[in-house]
C-alpha cells in the first residue's frame, strides 16, 4: 500500500427525501478525467467507549461549495458518510452519522461550511425506549433489545463474559437508547460504540476480535510519525484492576484500519507488541500537510488473546 | 467568552446526568408477588417522564421491590398491599438484586449501577390529596384526622373495624364483626364502672366467682342448684309454720 495521492468522498443527504450531494477529491470522474475536489479539511474523534462521551462525532470543513449545496445542507439530520484514503486503495468510511449542525463562515475570501456530524445521533437520541426486559435475560439480550429500537444500527461484535450476567429483577428501559446503554455501559462495566452503523460492545479494554493475523502493522514503514510513547490514559483505574492496562499513545500517517477495538501491532525502537486501540483521532487537511491518525492504545495481554 | 461556554456545557451535562439518577419517586402497584408473604410487589411510577421536546411517556414497570413495614426479626405491623395502591419507592445507592435474594447480611452488588430505577424499595401509604384515606368521610366510624390516633382497616367497606386512641384519653374499637380475645389469663380494671351492653350475655365458665354487692333486675332463670347461706333454694323448707295468716320461721335445709 503506498500512502500518497489523497482521496476522500463526502456524501451528504436527507434520507427521507432523497436529496443529497456527493463531493469528492482525488477520485477520477466517471469520464476518467481527473478531479482536484473541494479543499476539505476534518477532525473525526472515534472511541470504543462511549458512555463517559457523546459518541463519535467528525468536523467536517468544506470550501466554497455552492451556493444550492449550502442550501440542500440546512436540512435536519441529514445522513452524511465521509470516506478518505489513498488513490490505490480508494477511500474508506471513517464516519457515517447525522448532520448535527452545519454553518458557513467567511474567512478572507473563502467561504467555508462546516459540518458536524455524530456517528449514529439520530438513533441514538431520537428514539424514546419504553419497554422492560423481563427477568431471567442476560445483558446481551438487554444490548439487543436497545439496539433493535435504533432502526440504522446493525448488530457488530459483542465480546466479553460480562455480557452473560443475569438480569435477576428485569431491566426496565425508559429513555433514549443512549441513556440506555451508557447506563447499562456503567453498570455492567463493558464498553459500547456505534461506529459506521454498527454498535460493537466489549469488556472493558475488551478486543472485538482476538485475531492478530489482520492487525494493522504501525511502524516507520507504514507511516509511523516520531515514536509511540506511554501514556497515562489508565491512571484512574485501580492499582490490580484486571483491566488496568500499560497505554501507548502513537501518531502515524492517515490510515483507515485503525478503528477503536481493533488490534494494531506497533514496531518502533522502544515499543512493539499487540494493542488494543481504545481511542482514535483522525484528521486531515487536504491540501495541506495534516493527512494523520492518532491512536491512544492499551496494551494486549497474552491472556486476552486466548 | 469560553469560560461562559464552558460553564454552559459543564452545567447542561451536570442535569442531563442528574436527569438519570432516580431518588424517590410515587409508584403504584401493578402486581402483588406471591400473597404478599415475602412482602414484594411490582410497581409502575406514577409520574411518567417528560421529555424536552413535550411529549411523555409512562414509566414501564419495576419488578421484584421489596415492601417496607413497621417491623424487625421478630415483630412486624403488617397489613396487606393492593394492586393500585399507593406507595413511595426511593431508589438505593447501589445494586440491590444481591441483598433481595440474599439473608441480609454484607454482600457485594452484582453490578455497578447507583441509582437506577430497577433498586426501588416501596414504602406504603403516600396517596394523593384525594385519595387519602384519612378522610372521615369515607370512613364508615367517626374519627378525628388531627386529634386521634386510629388504627383502621378495610377502610370504606361494610367490614370496616377500627380501634381509636382519642385525644381525651378514650380507647374504642369499632366493629361489626367479632371481637376475640385468646390468652391465658386477662384481667379487666376498672377505676370507675365497666358497663357490658348487650342483647345477649354469655360466660362459659368452670367457677365464677364474684366478689361485692350483687343487684339484678328482671328474670332469673337458673337450674342446678343455688344455695344461700349453706341452704338450698330449690328444697329448702321453713320451720314454725303456723295456718292461716302467720309468719313462718326462717328458711331451713
Amino acid at each position: 500500500m503506498t500512502q500518497r495521492k489523497r482521496v476522500y468522498d463526502l456524501i451528504v443527504g436527507d434520507y427521507k427525501t432523497g436529496n443529497g450531494i456527493r463531493i469528492t477529491g482525488g477520485i477520477p470522474d466517471a469520464d476518467g478525467s481527473v478531479n482536484d475536489g473541494l479543499q476539505v479539511t476534518f477532525d473525526i474523534s472515534k472511541t470504543a467507549d462511549a458512555k463517559r462521551t457523546n459518541g463519535n462525532s467528525a468536523t467536517i470543513e468544506i470550501y466554497n461549495l455552492n451556493r444550492s449545496h449550502i442550501d440542500l445542507l440546512q436540512g435536519d439530520y441529514l445522513e452524511c458518510t465521509f470516506s478518505v484514503g489513498y488513490e490505490d486503495e480508494g477511500a474508506r468510511v471513517v464516519a457515517q452519522g447525522n448532520v448535527v449542525e452545519v454553518k458557513t463562515v467567511k474567512r478572507g475570501t473563502e467561504f467555508i461550511t462546516q459540518v458536524q456530524m455524530g456517528e449514529g445521533y439520530s438513533d441514538l437520541n431520537h428514539q424514546k425506549l419504553k419497554s422492560l426486559v423481563s427477568p431471567g435475560s442476560t445483558v446481551e439480550q438487554v444490548i439487543e433489545e436497545i439496539r433493535k429500537q435504533m432502526p440504522n444500527v446493525s448488530r457488530g461484535a459483542y465480546t466479553g463474559t460480562n455480557l452473560n450476567n443475569p438480569i435477576v429483577f428485569g431491566w426496565p428501559l425508559n429513555g433514549t437508547p443512549q441513556q440506555m446503554l451508557r447506563k447499562l455501559a456503567e453498570s455492567q462495566n463493558i464498553e459500547y460504540s456505534v461506529s459506521g452503523g454498527v454498535l460493537n460492545v466489549s469488556d472493558v479494554n475488551g478486543l472485538y476480535t482476538k485475531d492478530t493475523v489482520l492487525a494493522p502493522v504501525i511502524s516507520a514503514q507504514t507511516g509511523m510519525i516520531d515514536a509511540p510513547f506511554h501514556t497515562s490514559d489508565q491512571g484512574r483505574k485501580m492499582k490490580g484492576e484486571k483491566t488496568r492496562r500499560k497505554g501507548v499513545q502513537f501518531k502515524a500517517l492517515l490510515n483507515t484500519e485503525c478503528i477503536p477495538g481493533r488490534i494494531v501491532k506497533i514496531e518502533s525502537d522502544f515499543i512493539t507488541g499487540f494493542y488494543r486501540i481504545n481511542s482514535t483521532r483522525f484528521s486531515g487537511d487536504f491540501r495541506g500537510n495534516e493527512w494523520y491518525v492518532e491512536c491512544f492504545t492499551s496494551e494486549v495481554e497474552a491472556q486476552d488473546l486466548l | 467568552m469560553i469560560d461562559a461556554l464552558l460553564n454552559d456545557y459543564i452545567q447542561t451535562q451536570f442535569q442531563i446526568n442528574m436527569a438519570e439518577v432516580y431518588t424517590a419517586l410515587p409508584c403504584i402497584v401493578t402486581n402483588v408477588v406471591g400473597g404478599f408473604q415475602d412482602q414484594r410487589v411490582d410497581v409502575q411510577p406514577s409520574i411518567n417522564t417528560l421529555y424536552k421536546d413535550g411529549t411523555s411517556d409512562e414509566h414501564t414497570q419495576i419488578l421484584g421491590v421489596p415492601v417496607v413495614l413497621p417491623g424487625s426479626a421478630n415483630s412486624l405491623v403488617s397489613f396487606p398491599i393492593n394492586v393500585g395502591d399507593t406507595v413511595l419507592c426511593v431508589f438505593s445507592q447501589r445494586s440491590m438484586d444481591n441483598f433481595k435474594i440474599g439473608n441480609g447480611q454484607p454482600t457485594v452488588p452484582n453490578d455497578y449501577r447507583k441509582h437506577t430505577d430497577q433498586d426501588a424499595i416501596a414504602i406504603p401509604g403516600l396517596f394523593p390529596f384525594s385519595k387519602s384515606t384519612n378522610r372521615p368521610a369515607i370512613r364508615k366510624y367517626p374519627h378525628s384526622p388531627s386529634q386521634d390516633l386510629v388504627i383502621a382497616h378495610n377502610i370504606a367497606s361494610g367490614t370496616e373495624v377500627m380501634i381509636q386512641l382519642k385525644q381525651n384519653g378514650d380507647m374504642i374499637i369499632n366493629t361489626e364483626g367479632s371481637v376475640i380475645a385468646n390468652c391465658k389469663d386477662a384481667t379487666m380494671n376498672a377505676t370507675s364502672s365497666y358497663t357490658i351492653t348487650t342483647p345477649q350475655l354469655n360466660i362459659n365458665a368452670t367457677a365464677t366467682t364474684w366478689a361485692g354487692n350483687i343487684t339484678h333486675t328482671g328474670n332469673y332463670t337458673q337450674t342446678g342448684t343455688s344455695t344461700f347461706n349453706g341452704i338450698v333454694f330449690a328444697t329448702h323448707k321453713h320451720t314454725g309454720v303456723t295456718p292461716g295468716s302467720g309468719t313462718s320461721g326462717g328458711p331451713t335445709a
